[in-house]
């Protein structure tokens, strides 16, 4: 035997090319995304609201995925839907996470009664299949946009409410906040300062993750009707107005991809937060 | 013992939960902008002053909000959902004539999603860290990424206008010779009648929307196959199985799977909500006359007492699923056997 | 035909991602027919690594190099169809700790009769639920009938290592590898679990190899001795030369380390410091950062394997040690 030969070369680069390029992937699509929602109005080539071609032209140079019904151009329309998803997404998920995390740590943190009613809250909400409870909402709330982000909002935040709790209920238990709870800390401190800190990292990691599904939500509530009042180019409701007219796909193809295009972008960063913060993760 | 008190405690709650349904379904329909007796009443009835009066007293519309509220639930147990707007129906009728034909093509995803999600993990486990646990990673990431009414859409596009392989949406051919239902699953009653052209027909219908919809679930399944074949594979017991010289495919499925699927079967009760919530959007795309189609014509029509009625029935279902999920966890683990 | 049942010869064995650092190195030795043999060390010395790279049990980033003959047939490289013939029917394993290494999902009968089947496929079902029944009154499971329909949960910890035992010796295997049989186990226990397998080998002229960390199993059980650091043997001798002449400052370490009956009294003296791992392998003997004697030349040049008397020991200072006095008992 030849003494210490490296018997092994160095780990391939696989690793980095399946989960750090889809991490960089996602987050391009996601930027142009954003930038599309902030200027689309200033370069789209048509009016997205109004008749502007012949109706029902497939895709060609003058408009690019074609036109709707309604001769309206596609390309402008999908473009500019942009300012629908993405803003209602980050409002649902933010009102929704803080909502549910200031009621999740209350409950975990006072325990006792409170803590019981703030959970059973949260069994009941969520003893509904998330879809049809949004639906029932929106529609009771009346439909549109605001009301489709409030109808989201109430089906999410019980989700981070659950996981908060459990989260501040583990934290309660270390060493270090039972000394602290031992050397007479107020309480107030105590959840700011000594528990709080430790609970943030599955918040933010399924945060990140939820996002694609609240796009898609999000776009399902419009399909339907409940969301994005019709000549608004939302995405969802521009795939409803081609699933009428199914034998003109272009009508739909756009809006689709567009939303396949967010939710995976959105997913695929979520997995890469979740591998940079979930320290279980990191070993192969 | 402590799996016997964790069975009842779920049991126990079980009437609190479905309380909890109604009573959201309850604060809905008061938020709601529609008048009160409108939620209940057609159009047509509502000229009608005897109509009324006995809506009044039957829903206990007079009383004060705590009194109309116990009305509500003893009508909701009773099985009164009110009456349809759109179709002047009972709810609880349509609901009931709707039903069998979501349950087909939710079950049919369930088999389709769960299925290829526990093969998926499998494969991807088995062959972890190479390019066919990354290609798994992106079947799996795909399908929770597609929105179903579009993909149902692109489906239909594609295999039946386009390339004509399968038909377009509904649920049977409207020119075929209708069948006489027994359970209500064109599969099966075609197969019980001996009709199978009529079998045919309901299963290429079938299998554009069951896949599509079953797509979604195949990628949370099979995430969470490969995680807990991972986590079994690293176990002593397969290693002990490969020391008595089981083979490679022995060692994966006799020994592994079925352990790796003890977590699994919470993850594929739960999945029977991404299907729920699913079902309402491809039935819509595919014209199913199911319960998902129904609650969005409703929601489109704000026809208020359908669309309590569909997410009581959404809501009890998923509450005994996961009821059920967890008692079936219980059961199939023996180190969990009731005493 | 011979008489040697396993024959080891240098052999490395690697993992991927370790920087070419070997977890065992150059490691020779030899089983006969019916023979006892213990391998001691510390955790993470190389024992079980070695051991259960000859029944190709590592995972697939483990790269193996050397020989291991098995009644003359080469097991290191072996096709999988060959190695599964082996083992499991010629090579049998019982692991560490009996909590785990029984599949919680099926019956004990299914585990027991499984390894028959696997290695005779004429086997009825019936027939392998009988053999099963027999094994388990072998290896002295009371009320074995209503046992065998059982699951691991329902046994205690000695219950299912004797469960795991009677897998092994299900196809009379020509040797058995027993990876820390009694660890896990409660000490009334060990004793019980070991006369099993010692009796159960002897009935069947089965070579054990008995992987131990633990210096007072091996002495009424083997019959050699092997002593491993560090992923390299560093002594070899038979039983007795262990106890009365051990010739490596180790082994010495190890024995000294043994509770004594006699003065129970007497702190148990420790080994100062930490075995290395195989990315911190100091230069020189592997042993010099914990060994009291170490010179010069044994921070700087690795010791080769030799001779003395009946032993053989990796060591510098070899004959020059001052003689073992079994200083714990007389001290």
């Amino acid at each position: 035997m030849s003494a210490s030969a490296p018997l092994i070369a160095r780990r391939p680069r696989t690793k980095w090319f399946w989960s750090v390029l889809p991490g960089y992937f996602g987050f391009t699509i996601i930027s142009f995304w954003i930038v599309a929602a902030l200027t689309a109005r200033f370069w789209i080539p048509y009016s997205p609201f109004d008749t502007v071609g012949s109706r029902l032209t497939p895709p060609s140079f003058d408009h690019l995925f074609g036109t709707d019904a309604l001769g309206r151009d596609v390309f402008s329309r999908t473009m500019a839907g942009a300012l629908y998803s993405i803003p209602i997404a980050f409002v649902v998920v933010t009102i929704g996470a803080f909502i549910g995390c200031v009621l999740g740590a209350f409950a975990g943190f006072v325990g006792g009664w409170r803590s019981a009613v703030v959970m059973r809250l949260v069994d009941i909400t969520l003893s509904f299949p998330p879809m049809l409870l949004a639906m029932a909402v929106a529609a009771s709330f009346g439909p549109g946009l605001t009301t489709a982000a409030a109808a989201m909002i109430i089906v999410w935040w019980p989700l981070y409410a659950r996981l908060m709790q459990a989260q501040v209920l583990s934290v309660i238990r270390m060493e270090h906040v039972e000394a602290a709870i031992a050397s007479g800390v107020r309480p107030g401190r105590l959840l700011l300062r000594h528990i709080l800190p430790l609970c943030w990292t599955p918040i933010l990691v399924n945060a990140t993750m939820d996002f694609g599904q609240v796009v898609l939500l999000a776009a399902s509530l419009s399909f339907i009707g409940l969301g994005a009042a019709p000549p608004a180019p939302e995405w969802g409701a521009m795939v409803s107005d081609g699933a009428v007219n199914y034998y003109f796909w272009w009508i739909a193809a756009a809006p689709g991809v567009a939303i396949l295009s967010v939710v995976l972008a959105l997913n695929f960063i979520g997995d890469r937060v979740r591998d940079i913060l979930d320290p279980r993760k990191h070993q192969s | 013992m402590n799996a016997y008190r964790y069975v009842l405690r779920r049991l126990a709650g079980l009437p609190f939960l479905l309380l909890g349904v109604v009573t959201v379904a309850f604060l809905l329909s008061q938020l709601s902008p529609a008048e009160p007796l409108a939620s209940i009443l057609s159009e047509r009835q509502l000229s009608n002053p005897e109509a009324v009066a006995a809506a009044k007293a039957r829903w206990g519309l007079d009383r004060s909000p705590v009194e109309q509220y116990l009305y509500y639930v003893k009508n909701v147990f009773e099985g009164d959902l009110g009456i349809s707007f759109r179709t002047k129906q009972p709810v609880i009728e349509d609901l009931a004539a709707r039903l069998p034909a979501t349950m087909e093509l939710v079950l049919a995803a369930l088999f389709l999603g769960v299925g290829s999600g526990i093969v998926l993990g499998v494969v991807a486990a088995r062959f972890r860290d190479t390019v066919v646990d990354q290609l798994v990673r992106l079947i799996a990431l795909f399908g929770s990424s597609l929105p179903v009414f579009w993909s149902g859409l692109a489906a239909l596009s594609i295999f039946s206008v386009q390339l004509g392989l399968l038909p377009g949406p509904g649920r049977m051919n409207p020119r075929a010779a209708a069948l006489d239902p027994i359970t209500g699953f064109n599969t099966i009653d075609a197969i019980l009648r001996g009709n199978m052209a009529s079998f045919s027909d309901a299963v290429t219908h079938l299998i554009l929307p069951a896949a599509v919809l079953g797509w979604a679930t195949t990628g949370v399944i099979s995430r969470l196959v490969r995680a807990s074949m991972l986590d079994v594979l690293g176990q002593d017991y397969i290693l002990m199985a490969k020391a008595k010289g089981s083979s490679g495919l022995r060692i994966l499925f006799h020994h592994a799977l079925r352990n790796a699927l003890l977590p699994a079967i919470t993850v594929i009760g739960y999945s029977f909500a991404y299907l729920l919530t699913g079902a309402v959007l491809t039935e819509t795309i595919f014209s199913w006359p199911g319960v998902g189609s129904y609650a969005v014509e409703s929601a489109r029509a704000l026809d208020y007492p359908a669309i309590m009625g569909v997410t009581m029935l959404g809501g009890a279902v998923f509450v005994l699923t996961n009821l059920a999920t967890d008692l079936a966890y219980v059961l199939v683990d023996p180190r969990i056997k009731l005493q | 035909m011979s008489d040697i049942l396993l024959d080891v010869r240098g052999l490395d064995i690697a993992f991927f991602g370790m920087a070419g650092q070997r977890s065992v190195r150059d490691v020779s030795l030899t089983i006969a027919r019916g023979e006892t043999v213990s391998i001691v060390g510390e955790s993470g010395s190389g024992k079980s690594v070695s051991m259960r790279a000859i029944m190709g049990l590592l995972p697939d980033s483990a790269y193996v190099s050397g020989s291991a003959k098995f009644l003359g047939q080469e097991l290191i490289g072996a096709s999988t169809a060959t190695l599964r013939s082996l083992t499991g029917s010629r090579i049998a394993m019982i692991f560490q700790d009996p909590l785990t290494a029984l599949n919680p999902l099926l019956s004990i009968g299914d585990q027991i009769s499984e390894a028959i089947r696997i290695h005779n496929r004429d086997v009825s079902r019936r027939e392998a639920r009988e053999r099963a029944l027999q094994l388990l009154r072998d290896v002295a499971i009371p009320f074995p009938e209503k046992r065998l329909d059982q699951y691991p949960h329902e046994f205690s910890g000695g219950m299912r290592q004797r469960v795991v035992i009677a897998i092994a010796i299900a196809n009379k295997p020509d040797l058995i590898i027993a990876d820390e049989p009694t660890t896990a186990l409660d000490v009334t226990v060990q004793a019980e679990v070991l006369d099993l397998l010692r009796r159960l080998c002897r009935q069947n002229g089965t070579g054990l190899a008995l992987i131990t960390h633990d210096l007072g199993v091996v002495a009424g059980m083997a019959e050699r001795v092997y002593v491993m650091y560090a992923g390299s043997i560093v002594e070899a001798a038979l039983v007795d030369d262990i106890f009365e002449r051990p010739a490596h400052p180790y082994t010495r370490g190890l024995l000294r380390s043994l509770p004594k009956m006699k003065d129970q009294a007497k702190r148990l003296e420790d080994i100062g410091g930490t075995p290395p791992t195989a990315a911190s392998l100091p230069t020189g003997c592997a042993f010099h950062p914990r060994c009291s004697f170490a010179t010069d030349v044994c921070r700087k040049e690795t010791p080769r394997l030799n001779s003395y008397g009946r032993s053989i020991a990796a060591c510098h200072l070899g004959g020059s040690l001052p003689a073992f006095e079994k200083e714990i008992e007389t001290a």
